[in-house]
């Protein structure tokens, strides 16, 4: 089930991760330390994340995804 | 600035082997290309017109040969672009659009790293399931990037290939 951006950048900046804002274009960076997760958000806050973005987030960081969901 | 030097193997009619007698200069087709060499180089030769160019310091082009598939998902109604060596996925209402987010994409992140200081590419493979989707794809389009990243400059070439889910 897609999450609103805006819910899943607040969980991921409170888990420690930096989100990049574009200088242009609609791809912002999610990082921590050396890994980086680019999404595009077309309409900024107000856009859905679609599964496969969460599922690709979770299995890049090692994060889990049922337990990210569930704070969301 | 740096000077700008044709290509000495325009000039001579070599096969790129004097490549590495340009100061400063290094052929773009060198560096993480496998089997290149005189005949990759003798390729550009033929292309004509590439230029280099040279700093006071040596300044290294590299090429990455990237592949993007791009495919239709019904159920999201958007057209998604994936880059296979850089895992990198984007979307976008169209074809086209799809193509420029996902050359969008790859710069953004490349410019991201080099702001952190790190290499401009972080290469991590899609899983196997996503690469299959390039068998029997169509190649629509070529986008050349080119991200300064300092000391390093490097070219990508982004070759996205259309795939079809099932």
């Amino acid at each position: 089930m897609p999450v609103r951006a805006r819910d899943l950048i607040r969980e991921l900046g409170q888990l420690g991760f930096t989100i990049e804002e574009p200088s242009r274009g609609s791809h912002r960076i999610v990082r921590r330390e050396r890994l980086a997760f680019v999404r595009p958000l077309h309409n900024a806050l107000k856009s859905e994340v679609a599964d496969v973005y969460v599922r690709k987030l979770c299995r890049l960081f090692g994060l889990d995804e049922q337990a990210l969901r569930e704070k969301l | 600035m740096g000077e700008i030097y044709r290509d000495k193997g325009e000039e001579t009619g070599d096969t790129g082997e004097n490549y590495e007698n340009v100061v400063g200069a290094w052929p773009i087709e060198r560096g993480y290309e496998r089997g290149g060499g005189a005949t990759r180089a003798s390729r550009l030769v033929g292309s004509g017109g590439r230029r280099y160019t040279v700093g006071a310091m040596a300044t290294k082009r590299l090429k990455h040969t990237l592949h993007a598939v791009i495919y239709r998902s019904d159920a999201d109604r958007v057209w998604y672009a994936h880059c296979l060596e850089l895992d990198i996925l984007t979307h976008g209402g169209t074809q086209e659009e799809a193509v420029e987010m996902i050359t969008d994409a790859i710069e953004t992140m490349a410019q991201s790293n080099v702001r952190a200081g790190l290499p401009p590419l972080a290469f991590r493979s899609a899983p196997p399931e996503d690469w299959a989707r390039l068998d029997g794809a169509e190649d629509i389009a070529t986008r050349v990037l080119n991200i300064d990243a300092a000391p390093f400059s490097e070219e990508i070439t982004l070759e996205p290939t259309i795939a079809r889910a099932s």
